[in-house]
């Protein structure tokens, strides 16, 4: 290219300014939001793939029913895509301290060498005794207990600490923010109302649990994928087969080892067993043998007692009949002395003794035995029975001690065998359901999937939001250039008529377009990949725990977005040229004949056509002549216009919804959740009454199940019967959103709402049906935005044969007083309650929403202000180029004497005309594309409001004429401006 | 006093450190019904003297009186009321409005002026009576130049000022124009002034006011104007 063509160009951007600046600023809002919005998800997603990085957040999670030995952990760090793998110990735990009440945590061991799932201190030290811990620098939905407060740790029901913590207070010296908590939900549990509130962090040594609960693993080079690509998920996937087949091999090995191990004792135990129970059987017929002896010396007792009864009868005898007596004594004695039956040898031995003591002096004496010495011997012999007593006493009592240990070890071996029973059973169910668990992040982890969901949500919002902006973009630069062309052709001539080539002449207005778009698509993505990724991160914040982002300029979107606006203006410059090239020098300089005027389609219309001024015929005229232009602000004006009531409409799509959920839908101010099975509901509203701020109170059930349609598919949905149908309405207010009719929850069948009717498909009169499959009417489809709900009435629900009876397990609670403090009077009220497990205010479901919500309308905002630019460049560009065009019909009508005011109208009409019908455009086509737009942004758990109010329908027209009011202020001076003149003298 | 007056008219442009004098001390008088021609070479400074007459450009110093008013002496709004309501004028290139046809061309005068004539009478005066639903792109040059004349003359203005009426047209219909011109001129008393490089219809004027380098070099009276037929270039 010769030098005085290229000095030519930059003199041109320089004399045509406001040209080139058109094309900069288009190109640059083109582009800079194409790429921003584009760059915003793979942004956040890389923000959360470094900190993953950073913590070295596991890949792969593997729980087991049977927890983990240190011998399965070799064998997980032995697969070989393993790099590295540590176990560790986790319990859902009741969490207390000081000022705040129960909660529930997931406790982590803490290993302060561990190099998997690092946390990341926040505040503080880590512990460096077994009495301190870290816990979670936020806790969810709850106080986070504070650096220096002492926390106690509670087992859930009848399990104690002890069994899983050796202590149960810790001392907190930190805060530490867990990899494994990417948003600010912590994830469910078993225990409490099933929401964990925060993770604590205690040394390993502390847990007193034998086998390890949870083993992390981070694959070989997964560091180096991006972990929302399928490449990452795919290799993730196939480490989880190969680890669930490695897990069938540990398995089976373990459950023989415990199976082994549990038979050996049990084997012992019921080796144990057998030897007790042939030392009971011992110890019964020594009992018998006892009982036999006992019964011997009892005869004994007996005979003696009827020997000294004799004798005391013979002693009575004795005075009258001396020697008969004496010989009758002799005889007894006699006998007795042959007695051999005596059974204990102390009582035979005594007996003997008293025997021989009596003959002696019997025989001694006069062969008669003094009356001396019969009474000598009764009292011996009485001695001697009163001892043989006592020693059969004894005897009893040992011997009915023997009986009750008998018995005992009767029980004992019951409870033993029993017990061997139960141990088997034991092996038996743990070896059935033994199974290891591998889990990937977005399984195991609360909301990883959301997060890489949110992220593409915001990629769909750049798929169809910047292409808008680019095709706009492209519009204007098409015109433009092509009117740049058109204004040089004799320009263009000259060069030809000098000798230059189709190629020189071409680069010139290819330079001038490279030289606009180039750098104003360079200013465009530095700005657009800063700011953009940085404002919807924000807005994110709310929601998720990621701390910060890069905003890198991503090479390929930059590339792409230089690309397509260098293309896009070049090929404007081509195709303008197209025929200029072909053309020779001679006709090129002669003036280009005019566009003829020619009679326009209304003017058929007499009746119409006659009724008009001449001044609005004149721009009717005008409008059809220049169709093209007229076409391109309709489309341009129309464009942004419907840019702009999509964005109004969607940020009141999202903001709508807080209210309409927590006033026009939802009416209670309280909702208490019940353990079913302990709750005493008369209680309960005595407590609820008397705080005085409840107004009413109500039961209900509501609980999560699955709902089909005839097709099969399916979804997850809250299905709530209410106790009593017509005190309903008082908490609830089912209603068909746009009709506003009330419907009732009857026995006939169940009510949806509204997002569900679009999810399974469902109009009134079709039929779904639950896991039992039991058929039921769809009988109304109520607002509402959150959340799925199916609203049935109890009568419904015996009907459709559930397993379980209706079982209330929540309570709907009206309050007088709304404010925090009635807030905490109830809770006060409630909380200690067994059977009260949460208490949740609409209030705060409504900050919530309302946080979550306001941080979505931020990136409305941004794309309000960026339609708002372009349709301002657009329009400022189009109307500059409608003035160039026609500078000589201007000049003349200002010659002719036409105030500023109406050279100014004269166009105004024109513009304003073709404005109002691409606003009109815009609104109808926005109309769709909000609802397209909508469909796309929504999340699953959630409605937009579909309607869009007349408010979003002024403000998207009334910006659109405030940029046309604008446009043509500017018009004006630019109208004043023109040098009648000069402009004549110009052939046209 | 003369219905036109000229007095010491200098207007001057500033080219960067240049200063070039387009009037130079102009100075001339036109009576009431005359036809004048201004003539003088390309870049002489003739129409520079229009534009400052037709109220198109204002003059530095001097005074420019115009049926008793120094219109020099206007504001940029006065300034457009006497372009509407006192001035017709002539362009080379006729510079119609491509998309009104013949008769909506005129009407774009008249709908603006108070005393304006009826457009499709003019067009007759002109005579193109059968021509006015026409657009300009199906007329020929000289009927082109006839509707510009009519849309100058339907306002009836104090002067009807024409630069170069004939300058894109052949001969012949040159010829017809400036009859049209002169028997206006003639026939409604019409002042009229036409510039022209063309020495050689300056004996159909009037008076003859030669312009050379931005100043006035010669103002001759002719007594007796010939008709445009008889001349011949």
């Amino acid at each position: 290219m010769k030098k005085a063509l290229i000095l030519s160009t930059f003199r041109s951007v320089k004399n045509s300014f406001g040209r080139f600046a058109a094309i900069f600023i288009i190109i640059a809002i083109g582009c800079g939001f194409y790429a921003g919005i584009k760059a915003a998800g793979p942004d956040m997603k890389k923000a959360a793939w470094k900190s993953y990085t950073e913590q070295n957040l596991d890949d792969i999670h593997l729980i087991s029913t049977l927890g983990f030995e240190d011998d399965e952990l070799e064998a997980i760090l032995q697969y070989e895509n393993a790099e590295l793998a540590e176990a560790g110990y986790t319990a859902d735990l009741y969490i207390s301290c000081e000022n705040i009440s129960r909660k529930v945590a997931k406790v982590y061991s803490y290993n302060p060498n561990s190099s998997i799932n690092i946390p990341k201190l926040t505040e503080g030290r880590f512990p460096e005794n077994s009495s301190e811990c870290v816990v979670d620098y936020k806790f969810y939905s709850s106080e986070t207990p504070a650096i220096g407060d002492v926390i106690t740790l509670e087992a859930s029901g009848d399990d104690v600490i002890e069994d899983t913590l050796k202590s149960a207070e810790y001392t907190v010296v930190g805060y530490v923010q867990f990899p494994m908590y990417i948003a600010f939900e912590r994830g469910t549990t078993s225990i409490g109302n099933g929401v964990i509130n925060g993770g604590v962090l205690v040394p390993e040594e502390n847990f007193s649990l034998e086998v390890y609960t949870d083993v992390y693993v981070s694959l070989k080079g997964a560091d180096e994928l991006d972990p929302f690509k399928e490449k990452y998920s795919d290799y993730v996937a196939a480490c989880i087969s190969d680890y669930e087949e490695i897990a069938d091999v540990m398995v089976e090995s373990r459950v023989q080892k415990i199976t082994d191990e549990a038979y050996d004792e049990i084997n012992d135990a019921k080796a144990e067993l057998s030897d007790a129970e042939s030392e009971l059987s011992d110890a019964r017929e020594q009992l018998a043998d006892g009982e036999k002896e006992y019964h011997d010396g009892e005869l004994i007792i007996d005979d003696l007692s009827s020997v000294v009864n004799e004798l005391n009868e013979i002693l009575s005898d004795y005075e009258t009949e001396t020697a008969q007596g004496t010989d009758e004594v002799y005889n007894k004695i006699d006998s007795l002395n042959k007695g051999d039956s005596f059974a204990t040898d102390g009582i035979l031995e005594q007996l003997i003794m008293a025997y021989m003591m009596t003959p002696t002096e019997y025989d001694d004496g006069t062969k008669s035995a003094s009356k001396q010495g019969i009474e000598q011997y009764i009292s011996a012999l009485n001695e001697n029975i009163l001892e043989a007593e006592q020693s059969l006493d004894d005897a009893r009592r040992e011997l009915d001690d023997a009986a009750v240990e008998i018995a005992d070890g009767e029980v004992e071996i019951a409870n033993a065998k029993a017990e061997i029973a139960d141990a088997e059973n034991d092996v038996a169910e743990a070896v059935k359901d033994a199974q290891w668990y591998v889990f990937n992040r977005d399984d195991y982890y609360p909301y990883f999937s959301n997060y890489g969901e949110d992220c593409d949500r915001i990629d769909a919002i750049a798929k169809v939001f910047p292409i808008f902006f680019i095709l706009v973009a492209a519009l204007v630069c098409w015109t433009t250039m092509g009117r740049m062309v058109e204004e040089q052709r004799i320009q263009i001539g000259t060069l030809k008529a000098l000798g230059y080539g189709r190629f020189d002449i071409i680069s010139q207005y290819i330079l001038y377009a490279l030289a606009a778009s180039i750098p104003g698509a360079l200013v465009g993505l530095a700005i657009g990949f800063k700011l953009l990724p940085s404002v919807i991160f924000m807005c994110y914040q709310s929601m998720y725990a990621q701390e910060s982002i890069e905003t890198p300029f991503i090479w390929s979107y930059g590339i792409i977005c230089t690309l397509v606006a260098c293309l896009c203006t070049s090929l404007a410059s081509l195709y303008s040229c197209r025929k200029e090239l072909v053309s020779r020098p001679a006709q090129l300089m002669r003036a280009k004949p005019p566009k003829n005027g020619k009679r326009i389609i209304l003017e058929s219309f007499d009746f119409f056509w006659k009724r008009l001024k001449f001044t609005q015929k004149v721009t009717f005229r005008n409008l059809f002549r220049y169709k093209s232009r007229a076409f391109m602000t309709i489309i341009g004006v129309g464009g942004c216009t419907a840019l702009l009531l999509a964005a109004f409409g969607l940020r009141y799509s999202i903001v709508s919804i807080v209210d309409r959920q927590y006033v026009d839908v939802f009416k209670y101010d309280a909702l208490i959740a019940v353990d079913e099975d302990k709750v005493d509901f008369d209680k309960i509203t005595e407590c609820i009454n008397e705080t005085g701020i409840a107004s009413e109170s109500m039961y209900a059930m509501q609980k999560l199940c699955d709902i089909y349609n005839s097709e099969g598919e399916t979804a997850e949905v809250y299905l709530v019967v209410p106790e009593n149908e017509d005190q309903f309405r008082t908490f609830v207010d089912l209603h068909e959103r746009v009709s506003q009719d009330e419907l009732d929850v009857s026995e006939d069948g169940i009510i949806i709402n509204e997002k569900l009717s679009r999810v399974l498909d469902l109009k009134t009169g079709d039929k779904v049906h639950f896991n039992n499959g039991y058929d039921i009417t769809v009988m109304g489809i109520a607002e509402n935005y959150t959340y799925n709900f199916v609203y049935m009435s109890s009568s419904a629900y015996d009907k459709a044969g559930f397993d379980n009876s209706v079982k209330n397990n929540i309570v709907y609670v009206n309050m007088t007083d709304i404010s925090a403090s009635a807030e905490d009077t109830l809770s006060e009220a409630l909380v200690n309650r067994e059977d009260v497990l949460a208490i949740t205010y609409s209030s705060g479901g409504v900050d919530k929403f309302r946080s979550l919500v306001s941080s979505l309308s931020l990136i409305v905002v941004v794309i309000i202000a960026a339609a708002g630019a372009l349709a301002f460049v657009v329009m400022f560009n189009l109307a500059n180029i409608n003035v160039n065009e026609r500078i000589h019909e201007l000049a003349t009508i200002k010659v002719l004497g036409f105030y500023d005011g109406e050279t100014a109208a004269y166009i105004y009409r024109e513009n304003t005309a073709s404005a109002m019908l691409g606003m009109i455009v815009g609104l109808v086509v926005g109309i769709f594309f909000e609802g397209f737009v909508i469909k796309t942004a929504e999340v699953d758990a959630v409605m937009f409001a579909p309607d869009i109010p007349a408010y979003c329908f002024l403000a998207a027209a009334g910006m659109t004429i405030l940029f046309t009011a604008a446009v043509d202020v500017y018009l004006y001076f630019r109208l004043k401006k023109i040098d009648m003149a000069a402009s004549l003298k110009a052939i046209e | 006093m003369s219905y036109v007056e000229l007095k010491n008219v200098y207007k001057r442009y500033k080219m960067g450190e240049v200063t070039i004098s387009a009037s130079d001390g102009v100075s001339f008088e036109i009576e009431k019904g005359e036809f004048a021609v201004i003539v003088g070479a390309s870049g002489a400074g003739k129409t520079t003297v229009l534009n400052m007459l037709g109220g198109m450009d204002r003059c530095d110093e001097g005074e420019i009186i115009v049926d008793g008013t120094d219109i020099a002496k206007f504001n940029s709004k006065r300034m457009i009321t006497y372009r509407r309501y006192d001035i017709g004028f002539v362009f080379q290139f006729y510079n119609l409005v491509q998309n009104l046809t013949a008769k909506e061309n005129v009407e774009l005068a008249t709908q603006i002026c108070k005393n304006a004539l009826d457009a499709e009478e003019v067009l007759k005066q002109v005579g193109l009576g059968d021509r006015l639903d026409n657009f300009p792109a199906q007329l020929s040059g000289g009927e082109q130049q006839r509707v510009s004349i009519a849309r100058a003359l339907a306002k009836s203005p104090k002067l009807l000022l024409c630069d170069e009426p004939t300058g894109a047209l052949d001969y012949n219909t040159g010829k017809t124009i400036l009859k049209l011109l002169q028997d206006t001129c003639r026939k409604s008393g019409m002042t009229v002034v036409v510039i022209t490089h063309n020495q050689a219809i300056t004996p159909m004027a009037d008076r003859v006011i030669t312009i050379k380098s931005s100043k006035v070099a010669n103002i001759t009276i002719n007594e007796h104007p010939v008709p445009v037929e008889e001349i011949e270039w």
